[in-house]
């Protein structure tokens, strides 16, 4: 386009401005500490883990906090610390897998259900519906029963349980925009349909979509340290928050540190990426900027 | 308090959003049983000081100076609970856009009904008060008004139903924020004549908030003109009008389109009021080029919208619901004519236009554009014809893709049409721009950077981009300042000479396109009523909807 240059400059200041306005408030700048650490320790965990997580040294099992082990060491005598840095790695893979999938089906889908006949768009609404009025819990116990345990399961899952909640927000903001004057203004001028979708429309829905995504991450990261914890996740000796959780939870009347050390940045990381889509959306509302 | 003291007794005000001062140290006084006119182009702080009076500033206001007394009582000292006691009782305010006003699922009657919920009468009793504040507002079929829905109203009846909802209190003061100005010109001639009937009525003093100078000549005791958020001019509406003693006043009342008697090539605007010429009807009918054939010629046009019937509807052999906006409408335009159609919102005028383009499907009937019909041809044959006619939207800012800069926006059709080849998109961007008047720097705004008037030149310049034959132009000066509005019309103007082009202008404002339209053509109720030249239509109108609105539009004053 026009001024490719100033484009991108401006657009880097947007975002600049944003992540200011985020670090403006304590919650917001906590949240986006916490955050960045997450995927952070999500990327280096293999290299800044300063024990193997699946190394038994049984001698050494269930000590405390020391020195040698920052996070004590679990029934095997395996590094507390250790397990929960690769834990967050299982976690972090997991959340931007499966979100960004159910994301592009559910944006694809949402357009289509949005700009095709009546019929299409009602049978896919049914669908979407169906899918959304089963229990989570129930739906993963069932495949899981049918397919096993492993972390393709749990994205599956998460995939499936999701995306009809990202289409039908698409396709409402979509039918909104349908009708709008600049939509109208295009199709007058003989703009072709995918131009329109792709560069009317996708910019100004994805921002809604962006911020729901946000706040589903922490969905992702409970249903596997969940289905973990029940042993039906993540397949021990592969550490997860879950997997730590559950070894953790036999000894909780001696050894609470187990529980604590995984319970902690669980209930933290669920609570920044909900207090981050929060702010982003209070910072982007069109509505609520002056 | 005494009765000789003004009701509101406004002293030195300032009011500041952070740096901003929207009004400057503003004294101004209301009289008991006065009707004051406050006018005042968007932005001069007339709404501010409306809103100060009811204590509804926003939270980023600040009162910086001054005081403001109601009734003998300090309103910049009152608390909320204040505010509760005096607010709707003694003060009441009737909003823009009565559609909005009302709750859309509650009945009248329960809406009026609620409102007085602190008195201690039974329910029997307030739908007796309700009912006959219906009547004191004119409303036919008072009683049977109660059970409807606001929906089933118009817009001129639930305006009505606004207005009876607040002076059942019999309040001391009711302002009125520009509330005609969501309505056609025929409903707005009503509420003014209601208004001052009221005034009369029930003896409550009246502040007119508005920019439209008619409506305050006819309703108004007194006014108030603001600018930039100081007070030009005060006095009574017979001394202000007749000799306005400050420039500003002047200009603004010698720049209002129906002011003008003559018909004008170029309206004179704020900055240049020696910009007024007379139209010349040599040239006019050298531009048009009636020998040939018509442009766009538009024969027995039907548009009708139906309703999806559903599963349940379909079985149970439910008849379709049908809608025929548009009903047998035919129409010419000829090279380089401009012309203008006029009609009431809901008219079907709109719907016209969007079925030229296709963005409707016609029913039956044909459009014929430069020799073909658009009716019968393909989606892909219908490309090459939008490149040689351009449609501009209602709203100016609304049209605009709103995370698109303006010199992208404007260059659209040369990339949907794939003319952008070999062209530098950004020149050709600020050769557009400068062609209607916008300094080169627009091309990086983005439209909710600009103002009314300046995203409507944006508007034409994308129009003007594929230098079509035809420009269809939908309210083209609707929301706009007057001084705003005759610079867009000088501009179509202008573009219409040089570039000769047919014009076909969508409005409700007959002031306006009188200047500019060489014929007028009358839409009522989805049909083509009258057709002729602008002069015949406005001398000698034939059909009873065009006498209706001639009346409603044209002050008699001025010899129309």
């Amino acid at each position: 386009m026009i001024a490719q240059g100033t484009n991108k400059q401006t657009r880097l200041t947007r975002v600049r401005n944003v992540i200011r306005k985020l670090c403006s408030t304590p919650l917001g700048l906590i949240s986006v500490i916490v955050v960045t650490a997450f995927f952070v320790v999500g990327i280096t965990a293999d290299w800044i883990a300063p024990y193997d997580p699946i190394k038994l040294d049984i001698p050494a099992k269930l000590q405390g906090p020391t020195a040698a082990h920052w996070l004590g060491t679990d029934q095997v005598g395996r590094d507390v610390f250790s397990r929960l840095l690769v834990g967050t790695k299982i976690a972090s893979y997991l959340a931007v897998t499966a979100v960004s999938i159910a994301l592009t089906i559910g944006i694809f889908l949402g357009m289509i259900a949005a700009f095709t006949s009546r019929w299409v768009d009602w049978s896919m609404l049914l669908i979407f519906d169906t899918v959304r009025s089963f229990p989570i819990i129930m739906f993963a116990l069932t495949v899981i029963a049918l397919f096993g345990p492993s972390v393709n399961t749990i994205i599956g899952i998460v995939v499936i349980s999701t995306f009809p909640s990202y289409a039908r927000l698409v396709r409402t903001q979509v039918l909104s925009l349908r009708n709008a004057e600049y939509i109208e203004a295009q199709r007058a001028m003989g703009a072709s349909l995918p131009r329109i979708l792709m560069r009317h429309i996708f910019p100004n829905v994805i921002g809604p979509v962006m911020i729901v995504a946000s706040m589903d991450i922490p969905l992702v990261i409970g249903v596997e340290a969940g289905l973990s914890f029940l042993g039906l996740g993540v397949r021990p000796p592969t550490p997860s928050w879950g997997t730590i959780l559950n070894d953790g939870f036999s000894f909780i009347r001696n050894t609470p540190w187990i529980v604590v050390s995984a319970g902690l940045p669980l209930i933290l990381t669920t609570v920044a990426f909900t207090t981050l889509g929060e702010k982003l959306r209070d910072i982007l509302d069109p509505k609520l900027r002056r | 308090m005494t009765e000789h003291t003004p009701l509101v007794e406004i002293n030195d005000l300032a009011i500041k959003f952070g740096a901003h001062t929207a009004v400057k140290n503003v004294t101004m006084d209301i009289g008991r049983g006065r009707i004051m006119g406050l006018v005042g182009e968007s932005g001069s702080g007339k709404s501010t000081i409306a809103n100060a009076i009811i204590g509804l500033l926003p939270h980023a206001a600040q009162i910086s100076n001054g005081s403001l007394r109601f009734d003998g009582r300090d309103l910049l000292s009152f608390t909320a609970q204040d505010w509760g006691k005096i607010r709707g009782k003694d003060i009441a305010y009737v909003s823009q856009d009565p559609m909005s006003a009302l709750n859309p699922v509650l009945r009248i009657g329960e809406q009026m009904l609620d409102i007085q919920h602190l008195s201690d009468q039974s329910n029997t009793e307030k739908l007796a008060n309700a009912s006959a504040a219906l009547e004191q507002v004119r409303m036919p079929q008072a009683q049977a008004r109660l059970s409807m829905y606001p929906h089933e109203l118009s817009g001129g009846q639930k305006q009505r139903v606004c207005i009876a909802m607040v002076i059942m209190a019999r309040p001391k003061l009711l302002i009125t924020d520009e509330a005609t100005t969501a309505l056609d010109a025929t409903l707005e001639v009503e509420i003014v004549r209601l208004l001052k009937e009221l005034q009369t009525d029930i003896g409550c003093t009246m502040l007119f908030v508005t920019h439209h100078l008619t409506v305050v000549e006819e309703l108004c005791d007194d006014v108030t003109v603001m600018y930039q958020g100081d007070i030009k001019e005060c006095g009574t509406v017979a001394d202000v009008f007749s000799n306005p003693s400050d420039t500003y006043t002047r200009n603004l009342l010698s720049c209002d389109p129906s002011r003008i008697e003559e018909k004008c090539r170029r309206l004179p605007i704020m900055s240049n009021l020696g910009l007024k010429e007379l139209a010349d009807p040599e040239t006019d009918r050298n531009r048009i080029n009636n020998t040939s054939r018509p442009l766009l010629s538009v024969r027995h046009l039907d548009v009708t919208f139906r309703k999806p019937r559903s599963l349940i509807d379909i079985l149970t052999g439910k008849p379709e619901q049908r809608v025929e906006a548009v009903k047998a409408a035919s129409l010419d335009i000829a090279p380089g004519e401009t012309v203008a159609l006029i009609g009431e919102s809901g008219s079907g005028k709109s719907t016209l236009a969007r079925a030229v383009f296709r963005l409707v499907p016609s029913e039956k009937g044909e459009i014929d554009f430069d020799g073909t019909d658009l009716l019968s041809i393909t989606n892909a044959e219908m490309r090459p014809f939008r490149n040689e006619m351009s449609l501009m939207m209602q709203d100016p800012i609304g049209s605009l893709s709103p995370r698109m800069r303006v010199g992208t926006s404007v260059i659209e059709p040369l990339i949907v049409s794939g003319k952008a080849s070999g062209l530098n998109l950004r020149d050709e961007a600020i050769r557009l721009l400068e062609l209607v008047g916008l300094s080169a720097d627009f091309v990086d705004r983005y439209p909710h950077e600009m103002s009314g008037g300046q995203a409507r030149r944006v508007g034409v310049a994308r129009a003007l981009a594929l230098r079509p034959k035809m420009i269809i132009a939908d309210e083209p000066t609707a929301g706009l300042d007057v001084s705003i509005q005759g610079e867009i019309f000088n501009l179509l103007a202008e573009l219409r000479e040089s570039m000769s082009l047919s014009i076909l202008i969508i409005t409700h404002n007959l002031h306006v396109v009188r200047h500019l339209a060489d014929r007028i053509v009358i839409m009522y109720h989805g049909e083509i009523v009258e057709t002729g030249t602008t002069e015949n239509v406005i001398r000698a109108p034939k059909h009873a909807y065009t006498k209706v609105l001639l009346e409603a539009n044209l002050h008699a004053k001025y010899g129309v």
